[in-house]
């Protein structure tokens, strides 16, 4: 039996993509910022497993990235959403709204 | 308790078999991550912890993107199987139509018949034998292919040296692909290949013409005017070589085969020196267009 650690995992796979996107749309985010605020939502196990992804969705120019020095002189890469991520966002939402519910009825049923 | 260092050293192996390009931008974000990471405070042992083992950073990876199209595997293979294709041709070009040269035993006269009416075809066959070898690395075991590899290209190159300019001279561009499945993928597992071994590149293309050239400038040789256009052509590819752009490489390897074809139609003294430029430009060529680069980490 898959203990619950393994069961979080797979459903985090399909909508951690979905939870970047909502929250580079709230404003840009620069990946330390992302990665803390998904671990704090429990989104994601571990840090690292976020570029990965980030790095796959900026190939599929659902989001893109801008360079800014700090203070210390260091340049810092901050993430935005591009039209293309806008419309992945909407969409995603569109089923959502109608898968998630379904679930929710289950999840009722069994508890 | 690891270092910043040591635990990056460990994501670049794990990141191996990914297209350079992403394993460079997601390097640079775990490389920025870390900064702002410790800026906050944060002690390296706790940075690594909270990233994750450079394992499932590898894991995610592979998940996202897949293992490469271009690993530094398919880029062994690749050259390997046109090195022995190579071979093949190279082995019939020496056992059907090259002169043999050999001196008949009976009358003491040089025979010009071939190899093979003069020996019979089974010692024609023989020429066949650097393909062979050359072949070796795609039946053995993963693990040991990349020790195969090297060992195919230092046998060749040594047959190539031991059989004299008339035959082994003829194996030189075999030896070349057996060195260029060598360091092709070894280049490809160390993130690809920079501006050095782009210069590299250019200097090889343009050194065959290089004492041509010197020539015609100190008017100790004289060539016509298709010669001249032939220098130009060999230096613009070079240059592009140079500065990477991958469309020289497949254009230099056309022109390399054209080399080698056109030695098999026209033969000539100079047959074994046409055959092994073309077949420097069909290393290079191929080499070129095949090898990834290095730092190639801003798609936008």
């Amino acid at each position: 039996m898959a203990g619950t650690e393994g069961i979080a995992t797979g459903i985090r796979r399909g909508v951690l993509e979905f939870c970047v996107l909502a929250l580079l749309d709230e404003r840009e985010r620069y990946g330390l910022e992302l990665a803390t605020e998904l671990i704090d939502r429990e989104l994601i196990a571990s840090e690292g497993s976020l570029y990965p992804l980030l790095a796959r969705m900026r190939d599929n120019d659902l989001v893109a990235t801008r360079s800014q020095s700090v203070g210390s002189g260091r340049p810092r890469r901050y993430y935005a959403l591009t039209s293309a991520g806008t419309a992945q966002l909407a969409a995603f939402a569109e089923v959502w709204r109608k898968l998630g519910p379904q679930v929710d009825a289950f999840v009722e049923r069994t508890s | 308790m690891i270092t910043q260092d040591d635990y990056f050293a460990a994501v670049r192996r794990e990141l191996r078999d990914l297209d350079p390009r992403y394993r460079e931008i997601v390097l640079a974000d775990l490389r920025e991550h870390f900064a702002d990471a410790t800026e906050q405070g944060r002690s390296t042992d706790e940075v690594t912890r909270a990233l994750g083992t450079p394992r499932e950073i590898g894991e995610r990876a592979y998940e996202e993107f897949g293992r490469s199209r271009t690993t530094a595997e398919q880029l062994r293979t690749v050259l390997t199987i046109v090195a022995i294709g190579i071979a093949v041709v190279t082995a019939v070009v020496i056992a059907f139509l090259l002169p043999s040269d050999a001196v008949d035993e009976g009358t003491g006269e040089v025979t010009t018949e071939t190899l093979a009416a003069h020996l019979g075809f089974a010692a024609a066959l023989m020429t066949l034998v650097p393909a062979i070898i050359t072949a070796v690395p795609l039946v053995v075991p993963r693990r040991v292919r990349g020790g195969a590899t090297l060992a195919v290209a230092i046998i060749l190159t040594f047959l190539a040296l031991v059989g004299g300019i008339s035959i082994g001279g003829f194996y030189l561009p075999v030896a070349l692909l057996a060195w260029a499945a060598v360091v092709v993928p070894w280049g490809a597992r160390r993130g690809g290949f920079g501006a050095v071994a782009h210069v590299i590149g250019a200097l090889l293309v343009i050194a065959p013409f290089a004492a041509l050239t010197r020539g015609v400038v100190t008017r100790t040789v004289e060539i016509a005017a298709w010669g001249y256009l032939a220098i130009a052509v060999i230096v613009v590819l070079g240059a592009l070589i140079g500065f990477g752009v991958r469309a020289a490489g497949w254009l230099l390897l056309a022109l390399g085969a054209a080399a080698m074809a056109v030695t098999l139609v026209v033969p000539s003294m100079l047959m074994v020196v046409a055959w092994s430029v073309g077949g420097v430009y069909v290393t290079i060529g191929l080499s070129h267009a095949l090898a990834p680069r290095r730092g190639r980490n801003d798609i936008h």
